[in-house]
């Protein structure tokens, strides 16, 4: 917290002299340096002797202060309310009038209210003076004090209902912390009547006078005040940055407060979470400290809904940007050597986005290593800037938190795709969106929902846990028929968000990584599989590590960037090292073969091969083997070597694999394929009848559009265009999740439609 | 090797391997008398340039490009017929497309009914064209994923 002012109000026939005392301790103290002393003065004679001049009566001080903390006290961020005697009696009618008018908001900027001997029952001590003046004679003041006045009971029934027991910040109620003390000695308010019934209450010694009277630093008086100014304050470990630093740090949204004033408006409300730094950023955006003449500026922690025609600017925690532009000034200003970018990749981001927090961490580091810092509790410098969050969200109804922390989980994922997607009932979780809004624990944009970090940490881990077997059994039971478009755009947000809220193992990602490249959405695939490997590398699963950057990198390569194929192939390298284990570096060498073979670079693809079937075999890898030898059989096919690659198929099937059907089947249809280029049309043929008929009755029906697609030249070239183009169509009707090989069945079908049966052979002549 | 040299045509179709056989046979049929290995050169480059032209279309006008431009100036100069040297490439761009989209995901071979309405356009006999294609589709059978 910055600069906070503390407004003095007086009692009856008094004046702002009864201060003096607190005024010198204040002083005196270097703690309270950041203080601005106000004093709301008020006409309080004993007797009206003028009878032009009225003397005003409580609603009408309710309202003078009202209008002096608008005015004379606008340049204030944060103030705290002292009271002595009846001026407790003025702030109480101030708040409800306020709050009865709809005006909740205006008590944005109030954090405290102090009353020392405040008659909220009324005071029987003026009853002497009351029988002695004629009732026109005295002030309403003294009138009104009477006990159990009705407009004193009303309007302290308005400040308990809608201030100490205020369940959220609104328009009519909004909770302020109300603190009561009474003197041991005081003759005048009755202890009972001080403490009426609010529930932070204090005793100290002195009389109705003595009490704000302090002789000293060590009087209870102002030991108790100091510390409810030193709560205000913030914490003594937590230095805020200086004054007219933070546009360093929050220059997007100090811009706006300052163009909305520039553009004319009069009444600019910033909203946002405690702590995030909006007084300061109110500090920061006026000219001099001070509003222009007519315009108002108030924080609020709330986002104001009732209507208030105020240009609105929401103060987010900071971003990763702007903690790191703090968190260089602090480190600079404390004359200190270490690392920004460490420190944010050390220490966790929740209270790294509240401005209090940075400085707090700051400050430690002068005394404990980061690293430390990062295993260890929060320092209570900083748990103290976290904790107003922490007691938002603690407050929240079960249902709300549910929604927070499923939310949390779904953040940055546009709304309407989650709701398609089926992860989200709009119905269900609109009306907690909008709830969650105004108590800015969520924020939306771009019909996008997400939550703070520093509001999902509050969240707690049970909840996170929770919330996320929950939508990892949604995503499960949908995803199960059939990873739609919504989805599979949703899934590698999902899996980035669960990454960093340490629930990443509720969602099977190997399994969904799976689903999306057997349904094409390779896109999603790369996205979901680089967030994997974060995973991966973040637990040193070293194997799975490579074997997914492998897979990756084929994909990639696939997609048309190479580049990115071989720099994942370099990482996983790197990660293997020359002496990892055999079977992970075979695995290397085939991809990099692979990638090899499709930039058209046949001999590097071929000796990479070779080194990979060296170290399958020696670590007798059958499925490796297999897989080589298949890859080198594509590789002698595209250089047209049908023989060399019959050859490999041939020796692919050669190896005996349980439960590899998939990859044999492959390599039998490459077979066919290459019978079919020598002319070995009958051992092509009862190869494909064999497969296709395998296929038909079993599971593994992946190869079965291009074993139909091979049937169907081998027709074509036993001239049967009939038979071809019934089989090119079962092929091109069939389930073929690969787009190269749909485009192929498809052109083929197209020309046997338009032009019958046409065989070339080798050497151009047709048939 | 100079760019000047006159090269049998023969050879300079065991150069032009991009196009594939199918072509490098067709290719002495309609290769001008005085053909150099620098306008070979230039049909490989053009070949090269068309295959990173993101362009829907197969079918183009050889003077909209740099590499287009200098390929038929030399082979008009060469003493090639221009209709036939458009052929001869728009062919071979089907063939490069066709084998890239088999090759890498995303990439979208041109549609071969494209090619035939260029076939029709230009006069040229059908038969050859369903040969040619039939061809082609052979061939990508040795590149669709496996």
């Amino acid at each position: 917290m910055g600069l906070v002012g503390v407004v003095f109000v007086h009692g009856l026939f008094s004046s702002r002299k009864v201060w003096g005392e607190f005024e010198r301790l204040i002083g005196e103290d270097p703690d309270l340096a950041r203080l601005e002393l106000r004093y709301f003065e008020y006409a309080s004679p004993k007797i009206r002797v003028n009878p032009m001049k009225r003397i005003p009566n409580f609603n009408d001080l309710g309202e003078s202060l009202a209008t002096y903390l608008r005015n004379d006290a606008a340049h204030l961020p944060a103030f705290v309310l002292v009271t002595h005697s009846q001026g407790g009696l003025v702030v109480q009618r101030f708040l409800a009038r306020t709050l009865a008018r709809g005006r909740g908001l205006d008590l944005a900027r109030l954090r405290q209210v102090v009353m020392f001997a405040c008659p909220s029952e009324g005071s029987d001590f003026a009853r002497p003076l009351r029988g002695m003046v004629p009732s026109w004679f005295r002030s309403h003041q003294e009138r009104d004090l009477v006990r159990n006045n009705a407009a004193i009971t009303e309007a302290r029934e308005a400040v308990l209902n809608r201030v100490v027991h205020a369940q959220s910040a609104s328009a009519h109620e909004y909770p302020v912390p109300i603190h009561v003390y009474v003197g041991e000695e005081d003759n005048i308010v009755r202890p009972e009547s001080a403490r009426s019934v609010f529930p932070n209450t204090g005793t100290l010694p002195g009389d109705h006078f003595g009490i704000v009277r302090p002789d000293g630093p060590e009087h209870r008086s102002f030991t108790a005040f100091r510390r409810h100014l030193l709560d205000t304050l913030g914490p003594a470990k937590s230095p805020s940055p200086a004054p007219g630093m933070s546009g360093r740090w929050r220059r997007p949204v100090v811009g706006v407060v300052r163009q909305a004033i520039a553009a004319g408006d009069r009444q600019i409300v910033l909203y946002g979470l405690p702590r995030t730094g909006k007084s300061w950023t109110v500090a920061d955006a006026l000219e001099g400290g001070r509003a222009p003449s007519g315009v108002k500026l108030r924080t609020s922690r709330v986002q104001p809904d009732d209507g208030t025609p105020a240009r609105l600017v929401a103060v987010p925690p900071l971003s990763r940007e702007e903690s790191r532009s703090l968190l260089e000034y602090e480190i600079a200003r404390h004359g200190l050597s270490a690392d920004a970018d460490q420190l944010l990749r050390l220490l966790p981001a929740g209270p790294l986005s509240l401005p209090g927090a940075v400085c707090a961490y700051v400050d430690e580091i002068r005394h404990t290593p980061p690293e430390l810092l990062a295993i260890r509790p929060p320092p209570a410098a900083v748990a103290a800037e976290t904790a107003p969050v922490a007691a938002i969200v603690a407050g929240l109804s079960a249902d709300d938190l549910d929604a927070l922390a499923r939310l949390a989980l779904l953040g940055g994922v546009p709304l309407a795709g989650l709701v398609d997607a089926g992860l989200v009932d709009r119905d269900a979780l609109g009306p907690a969106i909008r709830r969650l809004a105004v108590r800015c624990l969520v924020s939306q944009y771009e019909g996008r929902v997400e939550v703070p970090a520093v509001v999902v940490d509050a969240l707690g881990a049970n909840l996170r846990s929770a919330a996320a077997r929950y939508i990892a059994d949604r995503v499960r039971s949908i995803a199960n028929a059939a990873v739609e478009t919504a989805l599979a755009a949703a899934l590698p947000v999902l899996a980035k968000n669960w990454l960093t809220l340490g629930v990443f193992e509720e969602l099977d990602v190997f399994a969904l990584v799976e689903q999306l490249n057997r349904q094409g959405h390779w896109n999603e695939y790369v996205a979901l599989t680089r967030v994997l490997l974060e995973a991966l590398d973040e637990r040193h699963d070293v194997q799975d590590a490579v074997s997914t950057r492998c897979r990756l990198a084929r994909k990639v390569a696939q997609l048309g960037n190479l580049e990115l194929g071989w720099l994942l192939l370099r990482e996983a390298n790197e990660l293997v090292g020359a002496d990892g284990p055999a079977a992970v570096r075979a695995e290397l060498h085939l991809h990099r073969a692979f990638l090899a073979h499709l930039q058209g670079d046949p001999a590097y693809a071929l000796q990479e091969l070779h080194r990979s079937i060296a170290l399958h075999s020696a670590s007798e890898d059958p499925v490796g083997m297999l897989t080589a030898h298949k890859l080198e059989g594509n590789i002698r096919l595209r250089l047209g070597e049908h023989e060399a690659a019959a050859a490999c198929f041939a020796a692919a099937l050669a190896i005996s694999v349980p439960g590899s059907d998939g990859p044999r089947l492959e390599a039998e249809v490459s077979l066919a394929h290459c019978e079919l280029r020598l002319d070995r049309l009958d051992a092509a043929g009862k190869r494909l009848e064999r497969v296709i008929g395998q296929m038909r009755a079993g599971p593994v029906r992946t190869e079965l559009p291009r074993a139909l697609y091979v049937a169907a030249l081998l027709a074509e070239r036993r001239g049967l265009p009939a038979q071809a183009l019934d089989l090119a169509r079962q092929a091109v009707d069939g389930d073929v999740g690969d787009p190269a090989v749909k485009a192929a069945i498809k052109r083929t079908v197209w020309r046997l439609e338009r032009f019958g049966s046409v065989h070339v052979g080798e050497g151009g002549g047709s048939e | 090797m100079s760019e000047d040299e006159i090269l049998p045509h023969e050879i300079a179709a065991k150069l032009l391997l991009p196009v594939g056989w199918y072509l490098q046979n067709e290719f002495s049929a309609i290769a001008p008398p005085g053909l150099t290995r620098g306008t070979v050169k230039a049909i490989v480059q053009y070949l090269e340039h068309r295959s990173r032209v993101n362009s829907e279309s197969i079918v183009h006008d050889l003077t909209g490009s740099h590499p287009g431009a200098a390929l038929r100036d030399r082979w008009v100069a060469e003493g090639g017929s221009e209709d036939e040297l458009v052929k001869f490439v728009t062919m071979g761009e089907h063939r490069v497309r066709v084998l890239q989209a088999a090759t890498w995901m995303g990439k979208t071979p041109g549609a071969s009914s494209e090619l035939e309405a260029f076939w029709v356009t230009g006069g040229h006999d059908l038969t050859e064209l369903a040969r040619y294609l039939s061809y082609v589709d052979a061939e990508v059978g040795d590149w669709l994923p496996k």
